[in-house]
């Protein structure tokens, strides 16, 4: 195991965004969180990777518990864990080439002398598809496939065994975007990295990841593998995000679940199921205590008391 | 009935650089459509592909240094300007209206959404306030807003994305209007969300015999939202026709290519040739402008291509539009 979370929380003053999330990521595998604005998801990202520290609960990251270790031990783990963020302009330090941004990770985790570090540089750009003059320019000469491309290759610099990407390819055009998924593809196949996939975007998560976490309201609702959550979701939520999406096919055959309002405030969350005031199949034990997560099948649980005593919800 | 016709419009923008020295950005380069009564249009393309500059070009919200170099656009039979002028315009904020982008900043903070309501009819055209203040209750009930005559009472803070939405919808559909634009009307919205606001929209455009014109990246919209299709690269119009059709057809190569992108299509055919930059609109090529990026490309690609015609009309701006096998 690269990480193992358990009983995660995290609030921020009256907010639970975060409320007790068990999951693991294995070496070399790619796990999608996915979810609604609220869910969690980034808050998730954040916390694995020790941006900010949680409420309650572990984290444990290739060994080591890192739950609260002082910022001077975390630094040495860094190296190996890394996370890439949704806006490439603002990941990036304005005043200071790509060359250097890419420089700088090796010289705060290697001891790598001036002359390796520059063959480690233009190595990283060409691994990433940038030309080698994109090193001497800034980033507002780059565009934000471009800019993104270098954020994935100063992640890669220090040869991490887990990267974090929050909503990587949510700011870009849908051809660059598709140029980032590839990216991402060659460098799960050549560097078996393994990776959290942070996204909104259901039809990327199905692309990119292995395994899902579905969230809600910071639980998760439902996980399994990506081809059995995608084909067949058992939890009411999942069932009505994904037939809510919109295939880019004019023939394909909607089935839209009906839903009912938005999702609720993470302040005054309410005692049972979060879904249940949103939810067509909900009836009053919903509302009565949290759903515990239902095994349903190898790997493959949804966190619904409707499915635990067998009642066919909304797939009928 | 014909209710739009927009003829080889041209927008470019000059500037000046540190050095003093003029740069001209050829942002629309020839935009031609037409749209018929009751009608839903989507127009696709990427960042820098002139969506939204066509939108504003139709509402007559085109400011300097944007400057106008060629073409014509008639709404109702009448001849509309692209750029901003002073006079009051009642055809723009009546017949014709948009739906913005972001709900949160693009309603006043500072004004109850009934008063935004009112004020958004009065301004173009005499009704009692009273009238007025019924005329919006009515728009926040047909725009599925629960407890409609207590929500002309909230402030816009207090709306969720989704709510704001609508708000801004019934803005757009208080005067009536024959044709309303929506640009990336629920960019920001979660899918669930999205869903709703989109059928909403669907059904008062259907129920009021309007017409639409939905600006958007988003493939999936336009493929179960919008009757036509109109797909732009580098300020034209380079593929637009029946939505099935041109999905099924996909006569430019940059429409295939756009397509191809979507991850649906790269689960099920792997990744083809994908990427390429958006093009310099300060340098643009000669001929076709989407030869640099083109995997079709050939000599004959330096002249300007042809428009090429098909069933429904559907139309294509390449030299090789005919013989593309279809995909």
């Amino acid at each position: 195991m690269i990480l193992e979370v358990s009983g995660l929380v995290k609030q921020f003053g009256k907010v639970h965004a975060v409320n007790g999330v068990d999951f693991h990521v294995a070496a070399g595998e790619a796990v999608g969180l996915v979810g609604e604005s609220g869910s969690g998801k980034s808050t998730i990202g954040t916390l694995v990777t020790r941006l900010i520290a949680p409420t309650a609960g572990t984290i444990r990251f290739d060994g080591h518990d890192i739950t609260a270790l002082p910022e001077a031990e975390m630094r040495a783990l860094r190296a190996k864990l890394q996370i890439v963020f949704q806006d490439p302009w603002g990941a990036l330090n304005p005043r200071m080439t790509i060359g250097r941004a890419l420089e700088e990770p090796l010289k705060l985790h290697t001891t790598l002398d001036s002359g390796a570090r520059f063959t480690q540089v233009r190595e990283l750009a060409q691994r990433v598809h940038l030309p080698p003059a994109t090193l001497e320019r800034f980033p507002n000469e780059l565009s934000g496939g471009q800019l993104q491309r270098v954020s994935i290759a100063r992640a890669l610099a220090t040869q991490p065994k887990l990267i974090v990407l929050d909503e990587p390819t949510s700011s870009l055009d849908l051809s660059v975007r598709a140029g980032i998924l590839k990216l991402l593809d060659e460098i799960r196949r050549e560097s078996g990295v393994a990776i959290l996939f942070i996204s909104h975007d259901l039809e990327t998560v199905e692309l990119v990841t292995d395994r899902v976490l579905v969230l809600y309201l910071g639980s998760v609702v439902e996980q399994g593998a990506t081809r059995d959550i995608f084909s067949a979701p058992a939890h009411p939520y999942t069932q009505t995000l994904l037939s809510a999406n919109l295939p880019p096919d004019p023939d394909a055959r909607l089935a839209r679940h009906p839903v009912i309002g938005e999702t609720p405030s993470p302040i005054d969350l309410p005692p049972g199921c979060a879904f249940a005031s949103r939810c067509p199949a909900a009836i009053p034990s919903c509302r009565a205590a949290r759903p515990p997560a239902t095994p349903l099948g190898e790997a493959h649980s949804a966190a619904c008391i409707r499915i635990a005593e067998g009642a066919n919800i909304l797939s009928s | 009935m014909r209710l739009l016709e927009v003829e080889d419009l041209r927008v470019h923008f000059a500037t000046r650089g540190v050095d003093n020295r003029l740069r001209v950005a050829r942002a629309l380069n020839g935009v031609s459509f037409r749209m018929e009564e009751g009608e839903v249009l989507g127009l696709v393309g990427e960042t820098g592909a002139g969506k939204s500059l066509t939108a504003l070009a139709l509402l007559g919200l085109l400011q300097p240094p944007a400057v106008v170099a060629g073409g014509r656009i008639r709404f109702e039979g009448r001849e509309l300007a692209p750029l901003a002028s002073g006079a009051r315009d009642h055809v723009r904020g009546t017949r014709l209206t948009l739906i913005p982008q972001s709900p949160h900043t693009s309603l006043d903070p500072l004004t109850r959404i009934g008063d935004q309501l009112v004020r958004m009819q009065r301004e173009h055209r005499s009704v009692s306030k009273a009238d007025a203040w019924r005329r919006a209750g009515e728009m926040l009930a047909e725009v599925r807003i629960p407890a409609p005559e207590e929500r002309l009472r909230a402030w816009p803070h207090e709306l969720s994305g989704g709510m704001a939405q609508r708000v801004l919808i019934a803005m757009a559909l208080v005067n009536q209007p024959r044709l309303v634009i929506a640009d990336e009307p629920t960019t920001g919205l979660d899918v669930t969300v999205q869903a709703e606001v989109l059928d909403t929209l669907r059904e008062l455009v259907r129920a009021h015999r309007m017409s639409a014109i939905v600006i958007t990246h988003d493939l999936g919209i336009v493929a179960h939202y919008c009757d036509r299709l109109a797909v732009m690269f580098a300020g034209v119009i380079v593929e637009q026709g029946p939505t099935r059709a041109v999905f099924r057809e996909q006569r430019h190569p940059y429409t295939r290519a756009l397509i191809a992108s979507t991850p649906k299509r790269i689960a099920q055919r792997g990744f083809g040739e994908v990427g390429g930059s958006p093009p310099d609109l300060y340098a643009l090529p000669e001929g076709c402008l989407y030869r640099d990026r083109c995997v079709r490309a050939a000599d004959v690609c330096v002249q300007p291509p042809p428009n090429m015609a098909f069933a429904g009309n559907h139309r294509a701006l390449c030299h090789f539009a005919a013989e593309l096998p279809a995909p």
